[in-house]
């Protein structure tokens, strides 16, 4: 691997360590293999979302060309939300495309994957079923979505039959 | 060892001068039907070959060849032995090109040790006697000078490398003569040095990083925040005409300090050295000094003055010594970069750009505003007549 990309990465996963996000157990990250091409990130599902209380378990691969070019970071943990396949767990966010930039880190890839859980963006789905879901049957969206979590991410089931229960009163 | 036999060691000597005697035991050079060859030998009834050894350095190799009795006549001496060398060893031979050859006319180890003068420089020989090396020279400490014996070839120096001085002292064909040319080029360097010396201790240098050695013919040191001044002497023996001034920076601070620079540079003075007429040109009491260097401007506390990473490859120094002073145009983007990163991530991008000598791209971080990375050059008439290259970075 690239001497770049291998100093880059050792300083960024040094810099993960010391956020702040690691003492409130928000993001983690951690090593695959020794040639730190491999890292596996965990993220918190974000409060008031029908992801809270989960932990979502990502594979990011660093590439060669790292940092001019982006890891490639998917969903290990299953997850429903439109902008991740439901089947692969591929992403579609444009800062791990075209809008990727050399000066981002570890760090800022992991919140940003965050921050997409928080706020979805259906019209630029990865996974079309969802995202349909999204648009025209948000309830179910967000009952499917918590179940996903709980059986999945560890979410909380208590929380799961209060979901399930306020959106059959709702519809 | 009898009187006469010392006296056929004279002779022995005499037909082969780089080699010196010790007791029954011989080392050096020999050069035999155009070869050179490194040997040792022991011939203690010389010159006959009773408890004769000999032993060949081999080349590119760290290993002897050894010659015993059995590749030898019963009637040679120890000058059959010699004449016949490429015969019995014929891979051993050092081949020299008739270009670096110098005609041997004194023995090359007692012009050597006449050259012994502690006072003046420091002379050491290594153990092969293959290498010479000045050094400490009085008054000059830093640098020196190194000649590959016998073919007296310059492989290595302390002066400029934008100069070709290996041509100039393989003219000579004596030690002493090439010594004593390296020595009036060291004199005769003198303003190059001094002009260089005020701007590594008046000035925070960032690039190349102390120590700086005495090949370098270039600086970069801080002018401001963001802003460095690029200071190249093309031609050692003329540092005011050959010299060449480039701003690296923001394009608007650059814009600015490079009509400064126009000006300020048709009213040179002469009598003034590279440092201080910069001061003048530029209207400063003095240049930004390193952090806690407790000089003047040293407390600074701005963004040019500690050592940052570069936002690109997270690191200080790349291997070819480069340190991140590339900053992005926007005044509220504070990431710097090495130019070398910021090139690459050009290249990477669909609307990157990267001709002749401009480059262009968005910031990596604030992705707003394009960098133009592009040299010009402008020649300002000189006071005496001569013109200085300006290169500018906008």
């Amino acid at each position: 691997m690239a001497n770049m990309a291998v100093s880059r990465i050792k300083r960024e996963f040094k810099e993960v360590m010391r956020s702040e996000e690691i003492v409130q157990c928000s993001i983690k990250i951690e090593l695959i293999n020794d040639s730190w091409t491999e890292l596996r990130g965990e993220i918190a599902g974000p409060p008031d979302t029908p992801y809270e209380g989960g932990k979502f378990i990502l594979e990011i691969k660093v590439p060669e060309t790292y940092p001019f070019n982006p890891p490639k970071v998917r969903f290990i943990t299953k997850i429903w939300h439109p902008n991740i396949s439901s089947v692969t767990g591929a992403i579609c966010l444009d800062i791990l495309k075209d809008n990727w930039a050399a000066a981002m880190t570890l760090r800022t890839v992991l919140l940003s994957l965050q921050a997409l859980l928080a706020a979805a963006e259906p019209d630029d789905p990865q996974d079309a079923v969802v995202a349909y879901q999204y648009k025209d049957k948000y309830p179910l969206f967000l009952m499917t979505a918590k179940h996903w979590t709980n059986v999945y991410a560890g979410g909380n089931s208590s929380e799961m039959i209060e979901t399930i229960t306020q959106n059959i009163f709702i519809s | 060892m009898d009187l006469s036999n010392i006296e056929n060691w004279d002779t022995f000597l005499l037909r082969y001068p780089g080699i010196i005697l010790s007791g029954s035991r011989a080392r050096g050079t020999v050069k035999i039907k155009n070869k050179w060859y490194r040997l040792r030998l022991n011939c203690p009834y010389f010159p006959h070959l009773k408890d004769f050894s000999l032993e060949i350095q081999q080349p590119q190799k760290n290993t002897l060849a050894k010659i015993s009795n059995n590749d030898l006549q019963t009637h040679w001496t120890v000058y059959d032995v010699m004449e016949n060398l490429p015969i019995l060893y014929n891979d051993c031979g050092f081949a020299f090109s008739s270009k670096e050859e110098k005609p041997v006319t004194t023995n090359i180890y007692q012009a050597i040790a006449d050259l012994y003068a502690p006072e003046r420089y420091l002379l050491e020989l290594d153990d092969l006697c293959t290498r010479l090396r000045f050094s400490k020279f009085e008054e000059n400490e830093q640098h020196y000078l190194q000649i590959e014996l016998p073919s007296l070839k310059i492989s290595d120096h302390s002066l400029p490398s934008c100069f070709a001085w290996e041509e100039q002292l393989q003219k000579y064909d004596n030690i002493s003569a090439i010594v004593q040319q390296f020595q009036k080029y060291i004199q005769d360097l003198q303003p190059f040095y001094e002009n260089f010396a005020d701007i590594d201790e008046l000035c925070y240098v960032v690039q190349p990083r102390p120590p700086v050695s005495t090949k370098c013919n270039w600086r970069i040191f801080v002018l401001r925040e963001r802003v460095y001044l690029k200071l190249v002497i093309a031609d050692p023996f003329a540092s005011i005409a050959s010299m060449s001034i480039q701003i690296i920076g923001p394009t608007q601070a650059v814009e600015e300090l490079r009509r400064t620079l126009s000006e300020g540079l048709s009213t040179w003075d002469a009598e003034l050295d590279i440092h201080k007429n910069l001061l003048r040109i530029f209207n400063l009491c003095y240049f930004p000094m390193p952090p806690g260097s407790g000089w003047l401007g040293g407390e600074a506390d701005n963004a040019s003055t500690g050592p940052q990473f570069c936002n690109i490859c997270y690191s200080y120094q790349l291997d070819e010594g480069q340190i991140p002073i590339v900053s992005c145009d926007n005044i509220k983007c504070t990431m710097i970069y090495h130019a070398a990163c910021l090139k690459e991530w050009f290249n990477t991008l669909s609307d990157g750009k990267d001709f002749l000598s401009v480059s262009f791209g968005a910031c990596p971080f604030c992705k707003t505003v394009s960098f133009k990375r592009n040299l010009i050059y402008l020649f300002v008439k000189y006071p005496d007549a001569r013109f200085l290259k300006i290169i500018i970075n906008i």
